[in-house]
């Protein structure tokens, strides 16, 4: 079983996040970096399925050269390979970009299974998997709290308001797992030296026969027109108890037609 | 000395030893031997850094 992991490196989680006011970009360059903890649990995901049924996992990341060391933490994980997508082509894609980039790399192999973060833990947009599974001409299977995969079908739980949603498809198909579907394996130090033996592929915009109408900043038909800070919180309401306290934290959210 | 190669793997082994940390601390209470576990691998890590063989690190690519 061919399973790719589609993963991305981010700031580490103790950096505070700075956008570059001119390109309205989240600043990367010499900003420490790691795998991103939500990718982390599509590739121990992938791990354990390659364990249970056999195969490969294969990590597949866009990104400038800073991702090395975030790539080399999954191949740590047990990853058999990756796939860095690196060419500065490809800086400023959007997401349907990034999709484009992905889609080209993933059918450069055969594939049965793609798993995906439900979105990544920096930009949050969560459109990519969506797009990758309409590029890639396989059923996106959404927000999967466990998985399994049993013959060439792959059945997932979805977490509900009810309860849960069992969700079938036949592979080739795309999964993408939410936070709590694992806990995933750190790297040992057997992995982390072996990672260095794993190879890793790397591919430009041409090599993926994609471009600058596809790709990068004069691809992207997304823009972010302007990022600012969210206004200040008003402050909050004391209540001061001299015997009327609970009335007068019930007539408060009775205002508020809460009770 | 490729000091870039040098940084990517100290990288590397904080990275893990960050990851090995935050997955034992939520079983403090309920793991012991997941948290022992961790504990060996942390300090398996922390004395090859403390050993200092960079060539070793770097295999091919130690000092020049």
């Amino acid at each position: 079983m061919n399973i790719v992991v589609c993963a991305k490196i981010v700031p580490l989680a103790s950096v505070t996040i700075q956008i570059d006011p001119a390109t309205t970009r989240i600043v990367r360059k010499d900003v420490s970096q790691e795998l991103d903890p939500q990718a982390a649990k599509a590739v121990e995901e992938a791990l354990r399925l390659a364990e249970r049924r056999g195969g490969s996992v294969t990590v597949v990341v866009m990104g400038g050269e800073d991702a090395t060391v975030g790539i080399r933490s999954a191949l740590a994980m047990g990853a058999t390979a990756a796939v860095h997508l690196s060419d500065p082509a490809l800086a400023g894609s959007d997401a349907l970009g990034t999709s484009k980039a992905l889609a080209a790399a993933i059918k450069k192999a055969p594939f049965d299974l793609v798993l995906c973060a439900t979105e990544s833990s920096d930009s949050y947009t969560g459109l990519v998997p969506g797009q990758l599974a309409q590029l890639l001409g396989i059923p996106p299977l959404t927000f999967a709290t466990a998985l399994t995969v049993d013959g060439n079908v792959v059945t997932i739980k979805r977490q509900s308001e009810g309860g849960y949603d069992t969700v079938s498809a036949e592979l080739p198909a795309l999964v993408t797992v939410t936070t709590g579907i694992n806990e995933p394996r750190y790297p040992t130090l057997k992995g982390i030296m072996g990672a260095k033996k794993k190879e890793i592929r790397k591919y430009t915009a041409a090599d993926l026969g994609l471009g600058p109408g596809e790709v990068g900043a004069s691809g992207a038909r997304e823009r972010v027109l302007t990022v600012g800070r969210p206004p200040a919180r008003p402050p909050g309401r004391t209540v001061r108890d001299e015997g009327d306290g609970g009335r007068q934290i019930a007539d408060f959210l009775a205002g508020l037609k809460l009770v | 000395m490729n000091v870039r190669a040098l940084d990517d793997h100290l990288k590397e082994m904080v990275l893990a030893l960050h990851a090995a940390v935050n997955r034992a601390i939520p079983h403090i209470n309920d793991d012991p031997a997941l948290v022992d576990q961790a504990l060996r691998d942390c300090a398996e890590i922390l004395d090859v850094v403390l050993d200092g063989n960079v060539a070793e690190w770097l295999g091919s690519e130690g000092p020049a």
